[in-house]
């Protein structure tokens, strides 16, 4: 009899309480779980579970890639989970670029640059990838303006300079 | 005319130190912000936060040493002579008319450069050093409920790094306006300067 209950024990564990804790979760759960099943996911989420600040760059490079693909992007869980509190901890405060490198399998330039792998998530800003236009323009123009302006009035004073020693 | 010291040792390290943080700071600034591509991401972060460390030590040392020597008075801003200097920088210079404001070791500065020093000082570089940290610590003050977003504060860091080239710009062009083109660049080498006794 013992033994009987040890076994129903355990089938209940392994088939019956996974199932009845199923029942409370929600889509977003269901999709994290989707996601989950990729092994590269899986890398992610059991890094930032029991993440160590020092060894999160062992994440492998396909990281990236991962949520750059249009299979990717078709599932609303990888942009949903990418821009949660969640995900954003693990890309911006684990990856946060204060860490040890060594062990990086991908470079800063990946995200911050114009050519940044992550394309199609535009509602966080990443340095480097992400500029204002309009203050670019104004400052372009303004460092454009102040340098004329400088040299006419230095060649202005050169020509009064010349006139003077001619005279 | 007389030569006398008008920048001190300190003054000078102060200044020289300044120039080479700050032109280091936009250079690996503009970079982080994507202008263009020099050094690396990676490494004009690095360069950036060991500059905007340095800067943050020279300012703190900077700030005792004015108030210790009583020089923060050199910028007191004044209306005395402010039109004499505009129309001298505008006009009179064209003409070689002799400067409005004469300078001494105790007035260093005329009342264009109190404005604008006292505006880098009071307002530019806290701003800069301000908007830097929390660049620096953003993720750590999101933890804790931080509610400004990161764009935001790249916005007002870049805004202003912006009105530091322009000042830097400026700056330098007027350094050539002393007696002699190179009479300032001189002085700020040497310590030693042509003052009006």
């Amino acid at each position: 009899m013992p033994r009987l209950y040890i076994k129903h024990l355990l089938l209940l564990t392994v088939f019956v309480l996974p199932g009845l804790l199923s029942c409370g979760i929600d889509e977003k759960d269901i999709a994290e779980k989707k996601w989950m099943e990729r092994e590269d996911s899986l890398n992610i989420i059991r890094k930032y579970k029991d993440y160590n600040r020092n060894k999160f760059f062992q994440v492998p490079e396909t990281t990236i890639n991962i949520i750059d693909s249009e299979e990717d992007r078709r599932l609303p869980v990888s942009k949903e989970l990418f821009s949660s509190a969640d995900f954003y901890d693990i890309k911006f405060s684990e990856l946060d670029h204060r860490e040890e490198t060594e062990k990086r399998f991908f470079s800063c330039e990946n995200c911050h640059s114009g050519d940044s792998e992550v394309q199609g998530l535009d509602d966080f800003y990443i340095p480097g990838r992400d500029t204002n236009d309009t203050l670019r323009r104004i400052g372009f123009w303004l460092i454009a303006f102040s340098l004329v302006s400088v040299f006419i009035h230095g060649g202005i004073r050169i020509i009064f300079f010349v006139k003077r020693k001619k005279s | 005319m007389k030569v006398m010291i008008i920048y001190s040792r300190f003054e000078r390290y102060w200044h020289w130190s300044h120039v080479a943080a700050v032109i280091l700071l936009i250079i690996t600034g503009f970079e982080i912000h994507g202008l263009f591509s020099f050094m690396g991401f990676e490494t004009a972060v690095l360069v950036h936060d060991i500059s905007a460390w340095s800067l943050i030590l020279l300012v703190a040392a900077s700030i005792i040493w004015h108030i210790y020597t009583g020089e923060w008075k050199q910028y007191i801003p004044t209306r005395e002579n402010l039109g004499a200097m505009l129309k001298y920088y505008m006009v009179g210079i064209f003409k070689n008319e002799p400067h409005p404001v004469k300078k001494t070791a105790v007035l260093k500065l005329n009342p264009l450069q109190k404005l604008v020093y006292l505006g880098l000082k009071i307002l530019v570089f806290p701003v800069q050093i301000a908007t830097g940290l929390l660049y620096y610590f953003h993720n750590e003050l999101s933890l804790w409920g931080f509610p400004v977003t990161l764009e935001s504060i790249a916005f007002i860091h870049t805004a202003f790094t912006y009105l530091i080239v322009l000042f830097t710009i400026i700056h330098v062009y007027l350094i050539t306006t002393g007696h002699t083109v190179f009479s300032n660049l001189k002085a700020m080498i040497t310590g030693y300067g042509e003052v009006d006794e």
